[in-house]
């Protein structure tokens, strides 16, 4: 395992992509970054396809004159739908031209909704996860580096109060105080993610304080802030934050989701892919579920399914990047 | 000869912090007991005691990295605990100190190229290019190979850690360098190497050490005047030759000469 003996001089010359694949976690960063990828362009062209022209359908379009011509058949239709004869009066477009996947039941295309979906996510997810940051390091490294002082009784009192409570039930609380105000979901959410990276950050804080790289980065002249933003924060906890970050990330939506499902999400004007699973699944008109409008609720359903998968395979892969100790490799 | 390091009464206490302590004065520990020293400009003076005397913790406080609870550390004529931040940042520019233990003396997740580059970035105005620069050239004084820039400290060897550490220290020129136990864990050819290469930067930089050491032999290559340290008290002070004629007065000083292993060739 030496260097001195097993050192090849030909490994230091792999550069670019090469090197990159060989380090760990670089697999799972693709495939995360990829889905990401996808689900930024889609949040992107949901936010402004329309208004650029690339797509007919605005999310928020409510197309009143399609209802008067009757549901036409697609091939979807033909090879699933195996009624006899239809009960009800359909007020949904099944898959056709023009709606890719169809409309849900107020006649809006659902396509252009989950692609506007992501654009709230994306936004409301880089806010949350920015609140949660900044209120998590500057407690954790309170409660950490000053322990044994007030400003750490303070910060830790804190942090224990935020931890008390069950976070859906503040969560509901709020959405309903607020009137389902995003702004105060995401704050809220930051607020109660935060408690997780403060108690990392203290954590790490306090069992590597007292040991001699630390006094090294004094003695060399760095300042209190500069060896934790640096040294602990940004070397020794980014491979745990890192987890953290896709977490809380994942949290906005999954807590999302799960509120609108309840009823108790975001509003209207905003597009919120719990309430499209609700609506799709039931909701207002429990007779289409039962029917066989399966598809009203698949899009926003599979939306979750990758956005979660490929955060969480990026976090797994970032932190296995910088968590360099586990892996004995060579660049 | 310019006093440089001056050393007024110092003590200092470490409370043993225990569970529902009833005692008050039970956990205290006199680590370093009303110490007073002076060390000259491009002197070299040897530390040695046994372990727990209280030799790191004089090294720290003289690195102004702990407070002293009584007494006052002097450097270059002004005392480095009065709060100024001036005198303080003099102090980090001129005083360096390589730490004992190898392995919790880096940064685990960083290379030993950023490693390098912390006290340059601080200490120097040097860009970026001149910076690398003298980290290959810092690499090659403590004998590392220079493909050991990338590397992070859990894949280097003991040895190979503490050459690190070296490295870190003199890769600004310090005035004053305190080597606590510097070549403690290396192999004795690399031992020669290191202090070598110390005699070297002394000569060159007219450099002030304070060697912590356990082992005379060291000492005796390196310093001029020794320093024997025995329950947080400075017991003997006496030029090098003391060492080498094994006249030193104290019985724990006798006791230490006397249990240095000799080769004996018959």
């Amino acid at each position: 395992m030496r260097k001195e003996f097993s050192y090849d001089p030909n490994l230091e010359a792999a550069k670019g992509f090469k090197a990159f694949l060989r380090q760990p976690g670089s697999v799972s960063i693709l495939i995360g970054s990829l889905f990401i990828i996808v689900f930024v362009a889609g949040a992107l062209f949901g936010q402004y396809g329309y208004q650029l022209g690339l797509y007919p359908h605005s999310p928020t379009d409510v197309q009143y004159d399609r209802f008067d011509s009757p549901p036409t058949s697609s091939v979807l239709r033909t090879l699933f739908d195996r009624r006899e004869e239809p009960e009800f009066d359909f007020e949904y477009y099944e898959p056709i031209e023009g709606h890719i996947l169809g409309t849900d039941n107020d006649g809006r295309d659902i396509f252009i909704r989950v692609l506007n979906g992501a654009s709230t996510y994306l936004y409301a997810g880089i806010v949350t996860v920015l609140i949660s940051l900044l209120i998590g390091i500057t407690l954790g490294s309170l409660t950490g580096y000053y322990r044994g002082k007030a400003s750490e009784s303070v910060a830790s009192f804190i942090t224990n109060v935020l931890d008390a409570y069950p976070r859906i039930v503040i969560l509901i609380i709020v959405a309903f105080i607020s009137h389902f105000n995003l702004y105060a979901i995401m704050v809220t959410l930051g607020i109660l993610n935060a408690t997780r990276i403060a108690r990392i950050i203290s954590g790490t804080i306090d069992s590597l304080k007292n040991t001699d790289f630390i006094l090294a980065a004094k003695e060399i002249g760095l300042s209190d802030l500069t060896i934790i933003g640096k040294h602990i924060v940004w070397y020794n906890c980014r491979h745990l934050l890192s987890i953290q970050i896709i977490y809380g990330f994942a949290s906005v939506i999954l807590i999302e989701a799960t509120l609108s499902y309840i009823g108790y999400g975001i509003g209207d004007p905003l597009v919120s892919w719990g309430r499209m699973i609700y609506e799709g699944s039931g909701g207002r008109y429990p007779h289409n579920f039962v029917a066989g409008v399966y598809w009203q609720a698949m899009p926003p359903v599979v939306a979750i399914i990758g956005t979660i998968l490929g955060l969480n395979l990026l976090g797994d892969g970032l932190s296995k990047r910088f968590n360099v100790k586990q892996t004995d490799y060579l660049l | 000869m310019n006093q440089i390091i001056k050393l007024q009464n110092i003590i200092k206490l470490f409370h043993r912090k225990r569970w529902l302590s009833l005692n008050e004065g039970e956990g205290v520990v006199r680590a370093v007991d009303d110490v007073s020293i002076a060390i000259g400009e491009g002197e070299s003076v040897g530390l040695a005691g046994e372990s727990g005397c209280g030799k790191t913790t004089l090294g720290r406080l003289i690195a102004g990295l702990y407070e002293p609870t009584g007494g006052t550390v002097t450097i270059n004529g002004r005392n480095i605990n009065d709060g100024s931040t001036q005198v303080r940042r003099l102090l980090r520019t001129e005083c360096r100190m390589i730490f004992q233990n190898l392995d919790a003396a880096l940064n685990p997740f960083m290379t030993v190229e950023q490693i390098l580059d912390e006290p340059l970035k601080i200490h120097t105005k040097k860009s970026k290019s001149d910076r690398r620069k003298r980290i290959l050239e810092v690499l090659e004084l403590v004998n590392l190979p220079v493909a050991f820039k990338n590397e992070y400290p859990h894949t280097l060897s003991g040895g190979e850690k503490r050459r690190v550490s070296v490295a870190r220290a003199i890769v600004v020129p310090p005035k004053i360098l305190i080597a606590d136990e510097p070549v403690s864990a290396l192999d004795v050819s690399i031992r020669a190497q290191i202090i070598d290469l110390f005699q070297h930067l002394r000569e060159e930089l007219n450099l002030t050490m304070l060697f912590i050491s356990h082992d005379l032999g060291v000492l005796n290559d390196v310093c001029d005047r020794i320093l024997v340290m025995y329950n947080g008290k400075i017991v003997e002070d006496a030029p090098i030759d003391k060492l080498r004629s094994r006249t030193l007065e104290h019985p724990y000083s006798r006791r230490l000469t006397e249990s240095v292993l000799q080769i004996k060739v018959e």
